[in-house]
């Protein structure tokens, strides 16, 4: 029956309603006239975009020392919430009703008067083994249903704010049928000291600025640190003893290698997609060039060798194309080549400088920074080329990295006048800008695929 | 000679230069969003829609009239329902003037169904003076005789619950539900009295502006879903809408989400007007995103 309703405008003849009609009464039934009941068919093929208001009241804790921690859990998923540009929460003080039981369904009518279109509920619970555990319910206001399933997490008491990151996740991507990004770290470069004796450590916090670890003692110079997709490794680039080497870093053990043995210097790495390659710049003289290395047997593959400067490879998410940045035009511009090398395509032919590139999880979109007289924006353009759009402008933006869903942006700005850079959010709308909270200046970050 | 071609030349380029001036200053076109949208309405559209109003009052009559036999009316009811039931033909064939000629038809089956199931179930009764009785109603029918003619065995309302194989029809129903049996016949227009284009584009416009596409989906996501919406003749939604096509994907259930909660929202859609009723009480809105942009 569905595929009548499924085909062309005016194929609805025979509707289910009609195929009913006809059996009841029968062929005394002489209904004529085409529209009588051939039903109307309307193509909604435009919207309007607005913010879902949603109404998170307190999780409800499962007994009184849970309190606390249901309160944290609530204000953190409110926060993401809110953050993300998609949701208003709305202020908890217009709650006609107050939710005490977890398990009832909640009086839809007291919500819709507050205009709330979804609400959250949920329990906070101390197991007896000692573990924490996290129940919610997502609710459609207006069509007085749940959404989906409710789901329960377990985990230890000190990873609670991560029971409110994947819960924030899982709300996300009923509502916005994307996958979250709050259940996620972003690695970056933290700077102190005055601009002279500038300390970079390399550092590692949750994609909201709390649980900030520092990685290295900052007695070296740190760069471009990256995520890799699968594993808890991290690569990046290091002056030591010399010569500005590629490292590995295990998150889990804290130990780190440097990347092959090169002469010379080795910057710009990143990982393939599934974590098993680096690929990355050698200093060639005064050209550099775009090698990949396999990590498990340090196999190296050259994949450019032009006299021009070849800098930040980036992979597709399909691991079947490389973007890189080339100068081999003159200009430094963005090119895509095959990822076993061969020949490159130019993509970007705007006027400005073109750099570090970095192609969308999503592979929709390649991130860059446009370099114009005396400006640096953050923009995004199709992997063809096609499509560019700048997302921001100011007087100094840089290193934008995805969201593990294709969706943000974070990079870094300096303003005018500031004696140090902060970390930034964008939508690849180019709406909803937002400073991420770091303990001092930082630069480069990278956004890690989802923990969970 | 010469001199004529001046004055053909001054008298031309003054034509010329009065035209530049007067159509410069001219009113521009007003702006396109400010446009109306017109829809022309023919006496043929109009003399339709009047048609179909004349046919209403009869159907919204029968209707009560079939809820009511809850109540206890006894054996009357026989004749409703046997005037109900042709009502229909009469009514879908739309030109047959209705509650004369069914009396005539039902007095056959009346007088048969009572001759055999009130038989099996109390012996003592004759099926002959039901036939009698029914006939008699016909005839006369005066509610306040019936009483009076029962005998203390007699249960009628039983008998009349026998006779009434209306079943399917006598839901009781109240409000606009009342209405939605109506739609065997098009109860408030004629089959051709057209919902205008005017009123589908203002449906259309209205939802548009009340649809929040899900974040997830943009212009080459691919995915559609179609929901059916029923309305009650007051443009509210007579029921949830409900999913009646869609593509599979992982943003299906978010899409399909965001088009009923616009359906909700926006409800009631007054621009849909009450005597084109019967056209858009069952609507099928398919929500595509292939034209967002992003």
């Amino acid at each position: 029956m569905s595929r009548i309703f499924t085909s062309g405008n005016h194929r609805s003849v025979l509707t289910r309603r009609r195929a009913l009609a006809l059996t009841a009464c029968g062929a005394a039934l002489t209904l004529g006239g085409r529209g009588t009941l051939g039903s109307v068919r309307l193509d909604i093929t435009e919207g309007n975009f607005q913010p879902m208001p949603i109404a998170i009241p307190e999780l409800i804790p499962g007994s009184a020392a849970d309190t606390d921690t249901a309160h944290g859990v609530t204000q953190i998923i409110t926060a993401n919430l809110q953050r993300s540009g998609l949701f208003v929460p709305i202020d908890p003080s217009a709650f006609i009703e107050k939710i005490t039981n977890f398990d009832t369904v909640p009086n839809f009518n007291s919500w819709r008067t507050i205009n709330a279109q979804a609400l959250i509920t949920g329990r906070v619970t101390r197991q007896s083994d000692g573990r924490l555990k996290a129940e919610f319910r997502l609710w459609d206001v207006l069509a007085g249903q749940q959404l989906g399933n409710g789901q329960q997490y377990l985990t230890t008491p000190e990873n609670w704010r991560r029971l409110a990151h994947i819960i924030s996740d899982a709300v996300y991507q009923r509502i916005t049928g994307d996958k979250g990004y709050f259940d996620t770290r972003v690695v970056f470069v933290d700077e102190t000291g005055p601009k002279e004796r500038r300390v970079k450590r390399l550092a590692i916090m949750d994609q909201d600025g709390a649980n900030v670890q520092y990685l290295t003692r900052g007695d070296e110079l740190v760069l471009t640190p990256r995520f890799s997709p699968s594993t808890q490794v991290i690569t990046y680039m290091a002056y030591g003893q010399g010569d500005p080497r590629v490292y590995l870093f295990n998150l889990t053990s804290g130990a780190r290698e440097i990347v092959g043995n090169f002469p010379g210097m080795s910057f710009a790495p990143r990982f393939s997609p599934d974590g098993q390659r680096v690929v990355m710049s050698l200093q060639q003289g005064s050209n550099a060039n775009i090698f990949v290395m396999e990590l498990s047997s340090t196999n190296t593959t050259r994949l450019t060798n032009t006299p021009a400067i070849d800098t930040s490879p980036c992979f597709s998410p399909d691991g079947a194309k490389i973007c890189f940045a080339s100068d081999r035009g003159g200009q430094p511009q963005i090119y895509v080549m095959p990822a076993a090398g061969g020949p490159a395509q130019r993509i970007s032919f705007g006027e400005g400088i073109y750099s570090t590139p970095v192609w969308s999880p999503r592979g929709d979109y390649i991130a860059f920074t446009k370099q114009t007289a005396n400006t640096f924006a953050i923009g995004v353009m199709k992997p063809d080329g096609t499509g560019e759009r700048i997302l921001t402008e100011g007087f100094h933006n840089e290193g934008p990295t995805f969201a593990p869903n294709g969706r943000v942006i974070m990079y870094f700005s300096d303003q005018i006048g500031s004696p140090g850079p902060s970390l930034y959010t964008i939508d690849i709308s180019g709406r909803n800008q937002q400073r991420v909270p770091t303990p001092s200046f930082a630069s480069d970050p990278a956004w890690s695929p989802l923990l969970s | 000679m010469r001199s004529e071609w001046i004055i053909s030349g001054c008298g031309h380029v003054a034509i010329f230069v009065a035209g530049l001036v007067t159509l410069a200053s001219s009113k521009p076109i007003p702006d396109l969003a400010n446009f109306v949208p017109v829809s022309i309405v023919t006496d043929t559209d109009i003399s339709r829609a009047a048609l179909g109003q004349k046919n209403a009052p009869n159907q919204n009559k029968a209707n009560p009239l079939a809820d009511k036999v809850d109540v206890e009316k006894q054996v009357e009811q026989a004749a409703p329902k046997a005037a109900a039931k042709p009502e229909i033909k009469t009514d879908a064939a739309q030109q047959k003037p209705q509650p004369k000629q069914p009396e005539a038809k039902p007095d056959p089956k009346v007088t048969e169904k009572p001759a055999e199931k009130p038989e099996k179930k109390e012996p003592q009764f004759k099926p002959d003076r039901i036939a009698d009785l029914l006939k008699k109603e016909e005839k006369q029918k005066p509610r306040e005789e019936k009483p009076a003619q029962q005998s203390p065995k007699y249960n009628a309302s039983e008998i009349a619950h026998l006779l009434d194989h209306r079943d399917p029809r006598r839901e009781l129903a109240s409000g606009s539900r009342l209405n939605q049996e109506a739609n065997l016949g098009a109860p408030n227009a004629a089959p051709d009295a057209k919902l205008s284009q005017t009123e589908i584009d203002a449906l259309r416009q209205r939802i548009r502006e009340c649809w929040s596409p899900p974040p997830g989906v943009d212009h080459d996501s691919n995915v559609y879903v179609e929901l059916r919406v029923l309305f009650r003749e007051d443009g509210s939604l007579a029921q949830p809408p409900v999913i009646v096509a869609g593509s599979a994907s992982p943003l299906g259930p978010a899409l399909a989400e965001s088009g009923k909660r616009a359906l909700l929202q926006c409800q009631p859609f007054t621009m849909l007007k009450p005597e084109h009723y019967a056209q858009w009480r069952d609507i099928t809105v398919n929500f595509n995103p292939r034209d967002l942009s992003n």
